[in-house]
């Protein structure tokens, strides 16, 4: 009960907070909730199903350009855009998820490693189509509610649509695990074997979630496409992977809000190292990686939890 | 009595050993059967064929006549059946309710639902209640599973098998790892639920003897994958060759007959 | 003369294959012992080479660094076992463990990027020999490489076959437990393991380093190929390795003739996933 509150509060801080702030933080505001979705989708997969997808820059990647390229080369408007990531991003997630389902363990991962390598090395090769390293640049389309068409370009439409898609996925998220199904996925993680033998088909919950989760990052891309109004091979380099990694451990992992925590906690962090000594930037990130999973590996919102629920005894 | 579980020249191998050999085995609606054997005898791989994690090379698992041999585990156990585990096999991280309750989703929620809250589903959490409170895991409601005693730990194993509402249930070795008062404690807390006809048709593996005869009617023996005796409980208990394969020779004392 | 362009490409495919025989080795070792995938192999072999650049540069002869870049990421791996993943290996999760290594292949190479700088360097080849092959010629080196590289995979199987921690290396990654009842010194041979890896890959960059350019990243694309050998040759098998190690680069080799050489990586990567789909638990078991 009381966490609903305070994600609520949290939510309002959010929408009045930023009428006060500078443009740089609005953007940098608006980039943590772009990577919190993406850490999301990598929290569905992997802190509440138990499976190590260590390849999201797939779904980052091909949501960015799911977007990008509809908008280029017809055209359409920011909702069709967008409609056209979900749609084709679902398809995507559930096929790759059925044909990975079978792989346990250490195959799963490499998988999932080498197809978003995969994906990299199309991307580059691919010039004509995804601009390779270059990229592609586009004009943002217009933000069309109906009765008023917004600028997307202006900081303030962008924040708050940005701010409302991820709430919106956020909340859906949160109440999807608090569903008989979604309890479900959580057994899958706890005991696959016994959830199995309790009457639940594994595979399919395994292929759901993948699907959600490949769902969620891709939406992410979508959005930070929109919000740069640039994509190019490099969204699928594996980097992007290891930041959702970090950025949900980091957070906390199998706590939904610990995916935006993460960021929020590290791009300010990130920004700081980076004005400081750019390039310590990587071996700082590195250290706190390692002594997190060692020393706190429930992360940031985990250890906090942690340490409430024992005071509360 | 109707049968209601039956297996019929059921056989497995693995490499070349045969560890389920021909094995015709036969549960009557309403009845408590043990299974015993020495270590290796099979009665794990007998319960791995039943539940479908194992497939046999040859014979039929039948239940209530319907024959469920080739199917997937989980629709198998959707049927009607759940099983205990030897090793204690929980969801670690979750709290005895929560364990209780996702067995129960499937048991007794109508179907695994995305869109309820769970909170919500009062029959299901009452359900869940009745179970912890019958059993006596009341108070570690909202304990994590894995920080309650291991007599308790055991007791949630029978609770979660009850949570999922079974028409037969697969007991494996429930006393294991207890102490002499805890194993009393379960065994009147299985009587308990079978008197109250919250558990009907039971399988129960056990090395405990007196455990065995103090619950069951019939007795099904095994040695190396075979059956060697199956019959009254007492019957089976005086029989000079489950005596040698299973005591060594000892003679094994039956309880009070059962009606 | 397609035929020989062909023939040429597949030579430098076993001759890369062996090289990446060597390397995936290193990784087969520390993933059958210690349960670890160890990301940061590449970023190891990215050391290996530039330890060898140094050695070139500075002591005039590129031939030293097969035994400084050894005994150079012997130090560090120690370092980093020490400090880090001794604290992990054994019951943890694989995501712990890969975590861990993955924050160490940032380290080292960023490390790396720090000393070495960002511009590609190149050294000279110690072996500058031309060997005639139909209407073309084929660098000798390559070829020294590649034996090389096999006579390593040769020593490695004869130690662990002959050598008492060869033997005790084989015990722990069957039973560790059992191993450790019977007086294995189990901790020591974890250690040991994870550095004789490392030293593998430092040994295939140094290798590496006089046929190509040489740069801190270059352990990004080493990591991945090496990675899938391990996955498809089959929980910790040797000759597994080889053989998967082999069918990549051939492959790889065939389709930079036909295609673009980054769509080749592409096409080869999806060679090995289609026979792991085939083949889920390795081609080799064992």
């Amino acid at each position: 009960m009381k966490y609903r509150l305070l994600l609520i509060g949290i939510f309002l801080l959010l929408i009045v907070v930023p009428n006060f702030l500078t443009s740089f933080y609005k953007q940098l505001l608006i980039e943590i909730l772009i990577f919190g979705l993406f850490s999301l989708g990598f929290d569905i997969i992997f802190g509440f199903t138990g499976l190590l997808n260590f390849g999201t820059s797939v779904f980052f990647g091909l949501g960015g350009y799911l977007a990008l390229l509809p908008i280029l080369h017809w055209n359409v408007g920011l909702w069709i855009a967008l409609l056209i990531t979900i749609v084709i991003c679902s398809l995507f997630s559930f096929v790759y998820g059925l044909s990975i389902s079978r792989f346990k363990s250490h195959y799963f991962v490499a998988f999932t490693i080498v197809v978003s390598m995969i994906f990299f090395y199309i991307a580059m090769a691919k010039r004509p189509l995804t601009g390779s390293d270059e990229g592609l640049t586009i004009k943002v389309p217009p933000l069309d509610l109906g009765f008023v068409s917004l600028r997307f370009s202006h900081p303030m439409v962008k924040y708050y649509f940005v701010l409302g898609v991820c709430s919106l996925v956020f909340f859906l998220v949160w109440k999807f695990f608090h569903t008989p199904y979604g309890k479900a996925i959580i057994a899958v993680r706890e005991n696959e074997e016994r959830a199995r033998l309790l009457g639940y088909n594994t595979r399919n919950l395994k292929v759901i979630s993948f699907t959600l989760s490949g769902v969620v990052s891709g939406l992410a891309g979508a959005l930070y496409v929109l919000h740069l109004g640039f994509s190019s091979a490099h969204s699928f380099f594996w980097l992007w992977t290891a930041r959702s990694v970090w950025w949900t451990i980091i957070g906390g992992v199998g706590t939904l809000f610990g995916a935006f925590v993460g960021p929020g906690v590290l791009v300010f962090f990130e920004d700081l190292i980076s004005t400081w000594n750019p390039d310590l930037y990587l071996i700082i990130m590195g250290i706190i990686m390692i002594l997190v999973i060692i020393l706190a590996p429930q992360g940031i919102v985990g250890s906090i939890q942690t340490v409430l629920t024992k005071r509360g005894k | 009595m109707e049968t209601i579980l039956k297996t019929e020249g059921l056989t497995k191998r693995f490499g070349g050993l045969t560890a389920i050999s021909n094995v015709n085995f036969e549960l009557k609606e309403g009845e408590i059967k043990g299974l015993i054997g020495p270590n290796g005898a099979g009665k794990t791989t007998f319960y791995n064929l039943i539940t479908g994690v194992y497939k046999p090379d040859s014979g039929r698992v039948l239940f209530m006549d319907e024959d469920i041999t080739h199917l997937p585990p989980h629709e198998i156990c959707k049927k009607g059946f759940a099983r205990t585990f030897q090793v204690t096999s929980i969801f670690p991280r979750l709290t005895v309710f929560e364990n209780v309750r996702l067995a129960a989703q499937v048991g007794f929620g109508g179907g695994v639902s995305p869109f309820k809250d769970v909170s919500k589903m009062k029959e299901v959490t009452d359900r869940v209640d009745q179970i912890l409170e019958i059993v006596g895991l009341k108070d570690q409601r909202n304990q994590i599973a894995t920080e309650i005693s291991q007599g308790d730990q055991r007791l949630q194993e029978v609770a979660i098998a009850l949570g999922s509402n079974p028409k037969v249930l697969l007991l494996d070795e429930p006393t294991a790892g207890l102490s002499a008062r805890e194993t009393r404690y379960l065994v009147e807390k299985i009587r308990e639920l079978f008197v109250n006809s919250m558990i009907k048709s039971v399988v129960l593996v056990e090395h405990d003897i007196e455990v065995v005869t103090d619950l069951a009617y019939t007795i099904c023996v095994l040695n190396y994958g075979e059956v060697i005796k199956d019959g009254p409980a007492a019957e089976v208990c005086n029989d000079p060759k489950v005596q040698e394969v299973y005591l060594a020779g000892g003679k094994i004392n039956a309880a009070s007959q059962r009606p | 003369m397609m035929a020989s362009t062909i023939a040429l490409s597949l030579i430098n495919g076993v001759v890369w294959g062996c090289i990446l025989s060597m390397v995936s080795l290193g990784l087969t070792l520390i993933y059958g012992q210690l349960n670890i995938i160890n990301i940061a192999h590449g970023a190891m072999y990215a050391i290996g080479a530039v330890v060898a650049f140094y050695v070139a540069t500075f002591l005039g002869s590129w031939g030293y660094s097969l035994l400084i870049s050894p005994l150079v990421m012997a130090v560090i791996s120690v370092v980093i076992y020490v400090s880090s993943l001794r604290f992990r290996v054994v019951g943890y999760p694989l995501s712990v463990t890969l975590i861990i290594s993955y924050g160490v292949m940032f380290i080292l190479e960023q490390l790396t990027l720090l000393i070495f700088g960002g511009a590609p360097r190149y050294i000279p080849n110690p072996l500058p020999y031309q060997i005639g092959f139909f209407d073309k010629t084929y660098p000798v080196y390559r070829i020294f490489a590649a034996l090389f590289s096999l006579a390593t995979i040769g020593a490695l199987l004869g130690f662990l076959g002959k050598t008492k921690m060869g033997l005790w290396i084989r015990a722990t990654s069957q039973d560790n437990d059992t191993a450790s009842a019977m007086g294995v010194p189990v901790p020591t041979v974890y250690m040991f393991t994870f550095v004789l890896g490392s030293v593998l890959a430092a040994l295939g960059g140094a290798l590496v380093s006089p046929m190509t350019s040489i740069t801190h990243h270059m352990g990004a694309e080493i990591i991945i190929d090496a990675f899938i050998v391990v996955i498809v040759a089959g929980f910790g098998s040797i000759p597994g390795t080889i053989v998967a190690a082999l069918i990549l680069s051939l492959t790889c080799g065939f389709f930079s003739v036909v295609t673009s050489p980054v769509l080749a990586k592409g096409i080869s990567l999806g060679v090995m996933i289609a026979i792991l789909y085939w083949r889920p638990e390795g081609i080799m078991r064992y």
